[in-house]
């Protein structure tokens, strides 16, 4: 007997929520997407791998050397 | 930033030169990541530590010298690669040789694949996944680095992020994880 809820009173008068847009081409298919999610994972992956790889070699004397030799000859 | 009472512009050099020393693994990491050459991209970090020397005294103390060492970095890439466009980006594989652990095999998708793929990118999409996607700085301080807006910034990253997916769909390897995703 309660009454029942009508979905305009969730609705902000006038305005539409449009959750629907996507990328040109790619059509709206849940597999596509599980499928595009796991290569994005796959490509921020390899980002990090190539980035971190670097960022954890010991610095090359060359960049020491050329501090030192900067430092000094200022001044 | 930091809690020192204000000073004059330019830091006294001996710490500037520690907090150099300090950024240099990471210049070196966005400079590998965005020009995909290791050797390039250690020139690009001896140019960029040369150019940030000489122009000390525009640095504020007590800012962020990282960033404005990317941001060196950036524009000394950006004026080579004006000058290189049309060279071939690395393929021969010189660049995967050059890394300590050459990276993801089997399942993953092709490391090769991957780094020209990263070089089809346009530049602007490139650094921006890099600064965003790899060194972990937010979209705000990409965006500061980048000097663009942060809209900018994270349409850049969404672009670049589709475009390499799509550039990398069609490798071998890609299609093995597909298949599995599927």
């Amino acid at each position: 007997m309660s009454e029942v809820k009508k979905p305009e009173m969730t609705k902000k008068a006038g305005k539409e929520k449009d959750n629907s847009i996507r990328v040109v081409g790619n059509p709206p298919v849940v597999k596509a997407q599980a499928q595009q999610s796991e290569i994005q994972i796959q490509i921020g992956r390899q980002l990090r791998t190539v980035y971190d790889d670097v960022l954890n070699q010991p610095i090359p004397d060359r960049f020491m050397e050329l501090l030192q030799k900067l430092d000094t000859s200022k001044k | 930033m930091t809690n020192e009472p204000q000073k004059p512009d330019v830091a006294d050099s001996s710490s500037i030169k520690a907090d150099m020393i300090a950024a240099i693994p990471s210049l070196r990491a966005f400079a590998v990541s965005l020009s995909g050459n290791a050797d390039r991209a250690d020139d690009l970090v001896q140019e960029t530590l040369v150019k940030a020397w000489s122009h000390l005294s525009s640095f504020q103390a007590g800012t962020n010298l990282s960033a404005w060492l990317f941001t060196i970095l950036r524009n000394v890439y950006y004026s080579e690669y004006r000058k290189r466009r049309r060279e071939v980006a690395d393929s021969d594989g010189a660049f995967a040789a050059q890394l300590s652990q050459p990276a993801a095999q089997n399942d993953h998708m092709d490391f090769l694949d991957f780094t020209a793929a990263m070089q089809k990118l346009p530049p602007d999409q490139r650094e921006a996944i890099i600064l965003v996607g790899a060194s972990g700085l937010s979209y705000e301080e990409a965006a500061a680095v980048c000097s663009c807006a942060v809209g900018t910034m994270k349409s850049r990253v969404n672009r670049g992020r589709n475009r390499l997916a799509e550039l990398l769909s069609s490798s071998p390897a890609a299609q093995k994880i597909i298949a599995k995703a599927g």
